[in-house]
């Protein structure tokens, strides 16, 4: 939550607390919100000095984290007032208390806003609010065989690959879609297939083990042969899914030519997404699996 | 296909993302609406908010995203 606020205040690590307080203010007026109870308890959350023309917060810790909550729960309907608004809550299954107090009194709010919540979760996420008649539980199901041999052709670009390659893809990836693309795109890089008039054919004959069993093993060879590429996506993994341009180049010891160019393979390998173009570029790693592979 | 575009091609899903649509068509008018999107790793829920952000930013709605992270999971907010 603390990194979406940044964002939308475009946040700059080197602007001025004054010149984010300002934009913080700015932002709220925006959406017409009383400046006076919004700007101190965002401030504060934010780690922002708040100055002096505001009343001091003499609220109990308890009390000014629920006003902080309420606050930004006002702030986002004030936001679906002016125009509809989607939201998307990822990965919920590691949220933290305070991000799911914030989502509990949220959702009393949704059904009379312009609010689409979108919220994922893996399956052991026990969502703590009560069940209700606008939250649509959505459960997505492993692809079945013809689908994944479907994808196959999908991610070969319609060239079809030996039968044997495609029964081994379908035993070892157990209908997950992730791992059904990531396989389809070892086997291709790995020189076991050739193209033969717009099919694959094998090279050679087909060892058991040459599709890795798992996808943390699969994208861990695709990233060991992209070679040195591999420190930068190191190095990206351990500021977060999402990364700044700015943010990594302050903390890799590479020079500024090695790291574009790193990032460049990463993105051309489809293991990052890119948004921008450096130094104003953020990065993101496709999958957590990737992330964590890295 | 996927090469073209550095997306997992969408295989499948075509009741899902179907429902996304009717459930932001709601909210859109007003009537605010919730989806719960589970499954495993790898299953495809990042791919699906994907489908479903690209026609809302392309009908110009603000979209916003939260994502929570392994690495934060106890620090608040």
């Amino acid at each position: 939550v603390i990194e979406h606020l940044q964002r939308v205040l475009h946040w700059h690590r080197e602007a001025p607390p004054e010149t984010l307080l300002t934009t913080l203010e700015q932002a709220v007026q925006g959406v017409r919100l009383p400046l006076a109870e919004v700007v101190p308890l965002v401030a504060t959350l934010l780690s922002l000095p708040v100055p002096e023309r505001y009343p001091p917060l003499t609220l109990s810790p308890q009390r000014q984290k629920q006003q902080t909550l309420e606050a930004l729960v006002a702030w986002l309907l004030a936001e679906a007032a002016q125009q509809p608004v989607l939201t998307i809550w990822e990965d919920l299954h590691w949220a933290d208390p305070s991000t799911l107090e914030l989502l509990g009194l949220l959702l009393d709010q949704v059904p009379t806003a312009r609010l689409l919540l979108v919220l994922t979760a893996r399956p052991e996420f026990r969502p703590p609010w009560a069940p209700r008649s606008y939250v649509t539980p959505l459960s997505l199901t492993r692809l079945t065989r013809p689908q994944v041999e479907e994808m196959v052709l999908r991610v070969t670009g319609g060239k079809s690959l030996p039968a044997e390659v495609v029964q081994q893809i379908v035993a070892k990836t157990d209908g997950i879609p992730l791992f059904v693309e990531e396989l389809v795109k070892t086997v291709l890089e790995s020189g076991l297939v050739q193209e033969d008039a717009g099919h694959y054919v094998l090279t050679g004959p087909l060892p058991p083990l040459a599709i890795p069993a798992t996808l943390q093993d699969a994208l861990m060879a695709r990233l060991d042969r992209l070679g040195s590429v591999k420190e930068v996506a190191q190095l990206g993994a351990t500021v977060g899914r999402e990364f700044a341009y700015e943010v990594l180049r302050a903390v890799a010891p590479l020079d500024e030519r090695t790291l574009q160019d790193g990032l460049a393979q990463l993105v051309a390998a489809e293991l990052l997404y890119q948004r921008g173009i450096p130094p104003q570029a953020t990065y993101l790693f496709k999958h957590t699996l990737v992330q964590d592979a890295a | 296909v996927a090469g073209a575009t550095g997306l997992t091609p969408l295989v499948g899903r075509e009741v899902e993302v179907s429902l996304l649509r009717e459930r932001w068509a709601q909210s859109r008018d007003g009537l605010g609406q919730v989806v719960l999107l589970s499954g495993e790793a790898g299953i495809g829920k990042s791919r699906l908010v994907h489908v479903l952000t690209e026609r809302v930013v392309d009908a110009g709605a603000p979209r916003l995203t939260l994502r929570c992270s392994p690495y934060h999971t106890n620090s608040a907010l």
